[in-house]
C-alpha cells in the first residue's frame, strides 16, 4: 500500500466534472426517455390549460377528461424519473438524492418564510411558483453535489 | 479512505472512461473514487477488486 498516495490528485474544474455527468450508456438513454416524457408533459399541460380555460365549451366528461390527461403524462415523468434513479450507479444516485433533498429543503424553508414576507406586503405566489422554487432548488442541489464531488 | 485506484489505471494505461466502462460505472464516479470525495459500497469495491486481481483491502486502505 505505499503507493496509495504516489499519483497526486488532481480536481477537475467544474466544467470538466458537468461534461462527465452524462453517465453510462444505460444512463443516456434512461435520461433522454425521462426529458422527452418531461417536454411531453409539458407541452400537453399547456394545451390542456389553454383548453380548459378558453371560452370553449365542453362536454362536462370530455373537461373532466382534459384535465385527466396531464396526469397521466405526469405519471409517466415519475416513472422514466425512477427508471433512470434505479438504473443509474451508486454514485450518481447519491447525486440525485443530494439534488431532490436541497430542492424539498429548500421548498419547505420559502414556502414556510414566505408566509411571513406576506405580513410585510411581499406580492401574492401562486402555487405554479413554488413548484418553480422546487424545480430550481433540485438543480441548485445536483449542480453543488458535482462541484461538491468534482 | 485512501485508494490505489488511480495507480492501478495507469499501470493499464486505461483512461477514466475506459474504467468507467469496465466497472460500468459513470466517469465521474470513478472519478470521485479516485479522488477521495466518495468510497463505493461493497459491491462496486468487489467489481474493482476483481478487475485488477487484487483483494479489496490492497486497494483501499481505511488508513
Amino acid at each position: 500500500m505505499n503507493d496509495t498516495q504516489s499519483v497526486d490528485v488532481e480536481r477537475r474544474s467544474f466544467w470538466q466534472a458537468i461534461s462527465a455527468c452524462a453517465g453510462t450508456e444505460k444512463d443516456r438513454k434512461n435520461k433522454n426517455r425521462f426529458v422527452g416524457w418531461t417536454f411531453a408533459w409539458a407541452v400537453v399541460f399547456l394545451a390542456m390549460s389553454r383548453l380548459l380555460s378558453s371560452d370553449y365549451e365542453l362536454a362536462p366528461q370530455l373537461a373532466w377528461l382534459a384535465a385527466a390527461v396531464p396526469n397521466l403524462f405526469g405519471a409517466m415523468v415519475v416513472l422514466s424519473y425512477l427508471r433512470f434513479l434505479h438504473g443509474a450507479d451508486e454514485f450518481v444516485q447519491k447525486l440525485q438524492y443530494e439534488g431532490l433533498a436541497t430542492g424539498f429543503g429548500i421548498s419547505i424553508v420559502v414556502a414556510m418564510g414566505y408566509q411571513l414576507f406576506l405580513h410585510v406586503g411581499a406580492p401574492q405566489m401562486g402555487n405554479d411558483d413554488f413548484v418553480l422554487v422546487m424545480a430550481i432548488g433540485w438543480v441548485i442541489g445536483q449542480v453543488y453535489a458535482v462541484w461538491k464531488y468534482r | 479512505m485512501k485508494n490505489r485506484l488511480r495507480v492501478l489505471r495507469a499501470e493499464r494505461e486505461w483512461s477514466q472512461a475506459a474504467l468507467a466502462n469496465h466497472l460500468d460505472v459513470s466517469r465521474q464516479t470513478v472519478n470521485a473514487i479516485e479522488n477521495g470525495k466518495y468510497d463505493p459500497a461493497l459491491p462496486l469495491a468487489f467489481r474493482i477488486a476483481r478487475l485488477f486481481g487484487q483483494p479489496i483491502e490492497e486497494i483501499f486502505d481505511p488508513e
